[in-house]
């Protein structure tokens, strides 16, 4: 049989399966290889490039070395409020993202009535189109007249000041951040489907209990959908830039609390044209972002399980 | 004769009772799922039902104090005025052609190359892996400009091009997402198809795609949602109204001082309406994967 | 293939058509052919000149009907072609504009925000039309100074102005009799200013306000109307060099941190962030709603006021000053058309350029819209003072300020927001600090730039 299936595909039987595996791997990859070639190399050369000129975006960029990088690092309060509040942010929302989405997932995908209609509702917040959420977010966290702080006022209380005070205001985006995430609920959902049923029955058979399902059948299936999760959630958090644009306009407000990385490098690069500045800060952004990929993928062989058989 | 069918009886009966004692155990189970789910739901719907509301507010309710839920008069008229105030269904086309057409292309792309990285073991896979989640890393925002030069250079801009051909040479979050997947089945499957003498490329379409369903379904609904909402793709590649989206249609309901804020609002509920449909349908992939993956190498 | 061939023909059809109108008017008429003896000939016969603007509703109806005039009625062949972009924050960040210009595929006609024309004609945006506006007979006292001074940058010519607006005080007259005060005796002073909104504020159980008698920070009460109500000056005429920290200007915000802390900070925040985002634009205004008895706002609230609310009698005086009216605290601002770098074929675009923004232009813009026109015979027409309203803010013309024209009014802007709004009335700085520390920033970025030179 094997024999007979070689020799139909000559080609094949002639070279090793190194070599095989080789050509089959690139070809399988060509259009990626093809895309970075012609969509990514140039723009992220030139981005680099431009870290180290005085660049307004449209006229010739003119050399300075590390001035920007020097720059940010010692002349820039705003560069150092942007780096806390982005941190704060990633530090405090991926853990609880990586809860919730997958809490949210498991009671979704519990064979339950209404488990379509459940599953829609969760999904809705990230259907709505940003300018629409923005503006309904913005009127439901009012202090006063939102609906949120409704109740209070009803019992005669001011209710917490959300995006309007410093002491509220991170605090307020995570929590937003967290009202989007029925994508990554998807995910996990996605993830869940993997899980074979009779890895169950024979936890089953084994008298496990539904903590001990969940421990050792469900959490290490699940693992490679909890690691892209993870990546990407930094990558993301990181480039936190959309909900906190839309909700306060850029402006930092309340005292800088709102201001992150990617906002600022936006409007030192597109409002400021300080094109080069940007693109230092946005490299500095890539390293950081790197290092922090690389340990999760090297501590990714102890804790994320392929049942495919290979290891991460 | 009276013993046999007693002795059944009795036998029968603990087991009776054990099923109806595992019946109310998944009943109380449900029932606390529910209990979790319905507090968390509304708190979810609260974005889109505010948005459904505003949609039928006349123009002065939207901040009054106390709110208004239930608006009085329902303005119901908003929604045959927000399909007529801008070209709607020509923004529709528009974006359905941009959002089809990446998504198919991501599908194909996206696919082969997670198979790659997760399915063939060649040697520079592993780097690929790594350089394909590192060029997420780069904040859009620097790249923007030299991008534009690119897809200038190439005599795209001002047409869908740029918003379409991209996608069919691969996204790195969507290679990453089904390599993630891809490594999930077992390897014992490739191998069996590989002694029976398939190639790669049937590996790929009839193992391992069929068994990547909900994978593939989170892409497709992941990307389309994606282009549906694009809003800086367009804005900055497209300067003919004729080829406008309705990411970017929904900003002609405002203007310099004012916004026609029912319209806008109405106009969201109708956006946001179709992929609700979309994502209806592809729910089902995400309960048949199950039955599928029940095999364990 | 096909679209090269329509083109083709296109370009025919303008050369004949061009042709047709030299042979049939040999001697050209008076008004558009000044720009066709100017230097550079426009030879644009059958070109299609994309006019990229944010403008929807009534702005953009109008102009699309003057482009359509211009289209019918120029003697060089061009057609202008109303592109809508859609408006992305606010007006000062572009990244379309920027792409656009550093991809090599400029518009040819831009609508920009007037106070960013010095800025990005520093950085090379935009094209200098000094010859063309020499060439058409455009001269600056055919424009109001402020308007001028913002479309020019170190001598040239950079947009020509369309339109303007001025600050005032607006009051709702219903409210103020509700409370028993004298709806025909708005707040003079700031003093008065201070009672009179005690007297209209509404505060429910949780000593939230729930109607505001205003918000002195809100709509277009920023730092530099208090600080012109104070008479403070934010720009040395002589150095050029920023000036915000100029005692009155200090004065101004001593009176605003207590004002603030009157009527309470977490009020005054609660009510700005429910519009951050645009929220409260158009119908849901405060003002309108009935929420602000109160607001320091524009002439185009006059527009709004007939569609909203017809029927409240509301009434307009000059913002109140710490001794009595002020009208001097009005600023004027307002947008322009430019034509951005990298467009070839100037003169031809200056053509549509001036009909824009020209007395034709000018007139039935503005009184489409009901804007303020920036060129003075326009401004003249008793049209825009039929309305008692309007009349007010047609009044602060000769008074109004604008902003300081530099090259770095975008990062100006964002740091007066941010000490007005935040650091001044959360006492995260005195106002002496944050005003000092706006100069310092901003005159040495100046100073990089060579603005002194």
């Amino acid at each position: 049989m094997t024999t007979k299936a070689a020799s139909i595909r000559p080609s094949g039987a002639r070279m090793k399966p190194r070599t095989r595996n080789t050509i089959n791997g690139l070809l399988f990859a060509s259009p990626w290889l093809l895309g970075l070639a012609a969509f990514w190399i140039y723009p992220t050369i030139a981005s680099a490039y431009y870290s180290f000129t005085k660049f307004n975006g449209v006229q010739a960029p003119v050399w300075v070395g590390l001035a920007n990088y020097i720059k940010l690092f010692t002349d820039d309060s705003n560069f150092w409020d942007a780096v806390y509040n982005t941190f704060y942010f990633a530090a405090v929302s991926i853990p609880l993202a990586i809860i919730l989405a997958f809490a949210l997932a498991l009671m979704l995908n519990a064979k339950i009535r209404g488990q379509v209609v459940y599953r829609t509702i969760y999904f809705l917040p990230t259907l709505v189109p940003e300018v629409a959420l923005a503006l309904v977010w913005v009127y439901m966290f009012t202090p006063v007249s939102g609906i949120i702080n409704a109740p209070f006022q009803y019992f005669g209380h001011r209710g917490p000041c959300w995006l309007t005070c410093e002491a509220w205001s991170r605090q307020t985006l995570v929590l937003l951040a967290l009202w989007i995430i029925g994508q990554q609920v998807i995910l996990y959902l996605a993830g869940l489907q993997d899980v074979p049923q009779d890895l169950y029955d024979a936890a089953d058979v084994d008298g496990a209990n539904p903590l001990h399902k969940f421990r050792h059948v469900t959490v290490p299936i699940v693992t490679p959908v909890i690691f892209f999760h993870l990546v990407t959630s930094v990558i993301g958090a990181l480039q936190f830039f959309a909900i906190p644009y839309i909700m306060t306009g850029g402006t930092g407000f309340p005292a800088n609390s709102t201001l992150f990385y990617s906002i600022y490098m936006y409007k030192q690069g597109f409002q400021y044209f300080q094109m080069g500045l940007a693109s230092a800060m946005a490299w500095l952004l890539f390293v950081v972002t790197l290092i922090v990929t690389l340990v999760i993928f090297r501590t990714s062989r102890l804790w994320v399980f392929y049942s495919g058989g290979e290891q991460g | 004769m009276t013993a046999q069918p007693q002795t059944a009886q009795s036998s029968v009966q603990p087991r009776r009772t054990g099923i109806k004692r595992k019946q109310v155990k998944k009943a109380i189970r449900q029932l606390l799922v529910h209990l979790m789910l319905i507090p968390l739901a509304l708190v979810f719907m609260l974005p889109f039902l505010w948005m459904l509301s505003t949609s039928l507010k006349p123009d002065t309710q939207f901040y009054s104090y106390p709110p208004v839920w239930i608006p009085n008069p329902l303005q119901w008229s908003n929604y045959p005025d927000a399909v007529t105030y801008i070209s709607f269904f020509l923004y529709l086309r528009n974006t359905l052609t941009i959002a089809v057409l990446a998504t198919i292309g991501s599908l194909i792309s996206c696919s082969l190359v997670a198979y790659s990285l997760a399915r063939i073991p060649w040697p520079g896979r592993n780097f690929l892996f790594i350089f394909t989640v590192a060029t997420l890393m780069l904040p859009f925002q620097v790249t923007l400009i030299p991008l534009f030069v690119v897809y200038s250079r190439l005599g795209w801009v001002n047409s869908f091009l740029p918003l379409i051909v991209p996608h069919w040479f691969g996204s790195a979050l969507y290679i990453f997402l089904l390599r993630q997947f891809f490594m999930t089945i077992p390897m014992e499957l490739s191998e069996a198809a590989r002694i029976d003498g398939a190639g790669e490329l049937r590996i790929y379409w009839q193992v391992i795609l069929p068994l990547a369903k909900a994978a593939l379904a989170t892409v497709a609904i992941f990307e389309f949602i994606a282009r549906w909402r694009d809003y800086l793709g367009p804005l900055i590649y497209l300067s003919n109204q004729k080829l406008y989206t309705l990411s970017l249609g929904i900003y002609e309901y405002r203007s310099q001082y004012g916004a026609e804020w029912g319209l806008l609002m109405a106009a969201s509920v109708l956006i946001t309406l179709p992929i609700i449909l979309l994502f209806f349908f592809l729910q089902k992939t995400f309960v048949q994967g199950i039955a599928l993956t029940g095999i364990k190498g | 293939m096909k679209q090269l061939s329509r083109r083709h023909f296109l370009q025919m059809a303008g050369l004949t058509a061009g042709a047709a109108v030299l042979a049939g008017c040999p001697a050209p008429v008076a008004p558009s052919a000044p720009a066709a003896e100017g230097g550079a000939a426009p030879a644009a016969a059958g070109q299609v000149l994309e006019a990229w603007s944010r403008m929807t509703e009534l702005a953009a109806e109008s102009t699309k009907e003057i482009i359509e005039l211009y289209n019918e009625q120029n003697e060089i062949g061009a057609t202008v072609e109303f592109v809508y972009i859609a408006e992305t924050q606010g007006s000062q960040a572009d990244e379309k504009l920027l792409t656009a210009v550093a991809g090599g595929s400029p518009p040819p006609l831009y609508y920009a925000d007037r106070f960013t024309v010095p800025q990005f004609a520093h950085q090379g945006f935009f094209s200098d039309i000094t010859a063309q506006a020499e060439a058409a007979g455009v001269t600056s006292d055919q424009y109001f100074d402020f308007a001028w001074n913002e479309a020019t940058y170190k001598g040239g010519v950079y947009a020509l102005p369309l339109d303007t607006d001025t600050r005032a005080l607006w009051y709702n007259k219903e409210i103020f009799e509700e409370v028993g005060l004298d709806p025909e005796a708005p707040p003079t002073t700031t003093d008065e200013l201070r009672t009179i909104t005690e007297a209209l504020t509404v505060r429910n159980a949780s000593g939230a306000i729930t109607r505001y008698g205003i918000n002195p920070l809100y709509d277009q009460a920023w730092l530099y109307t208090w600080g012109f109500a104070f008479r403070g000056e934010f720009q040395d005429p002589e150095t050029k060099r920023i000036t915000f920290a100029h005692p009155n200007n200090i004065a101004a915000m001593e009176f605003i941190k207590v004002f603030v802390e009157e009527i309470g900070v977490e009020d005054v925040d609660a009510m700005l962030a429910a519009c951050s985002g645009g929220g409260c634009d158009g119908p849901n205004d405060y003002f309108w709603t009935g929420q602000a008895a109160m607001v320091c706002s524009g002439d185009w609230k006059v527009a709004q006021q007939k569609r909203y609310k017809p029927d409240t009698a509301y009434g307009v005086v000059p913002m109140p000053g710490p001794d009595g009216p002020a009208p001097h605290a009005s600023w004027a601002g307002g947008w322009s058309w430019c034509i951005p770098q990298g467009w070839d074929d100037v003169a031809t675009a200056f053509d549509a350029l001036y009909f824009l923004c020209g007395p034709v232009g000018q007139e039935k813009y503005n009184k489409d819209t009901y804007h303020i026109p920036t060129v003075k015979s326009v401004a003249e027409d008793p049209y825009f003072s039929e309305d008692p309203l309007h009349a007010v803010f047609m009044d602060l013309l000769p008074v109004s300020h604008s902003r300081p024209p530099i090259p770095f009014g975008s990062k100006l802007w964002d740091l007066q927001v941010r000490a007005f709004r935040d650091e001044i009335p959360h006492g995260l700085k005195t106002p002496e600090q944050a005003l000092t520390d706006i100069d310092n920033e901003i005159n040495r970025d100046l100073e990089e730039a060579g603005f002194f030179d």
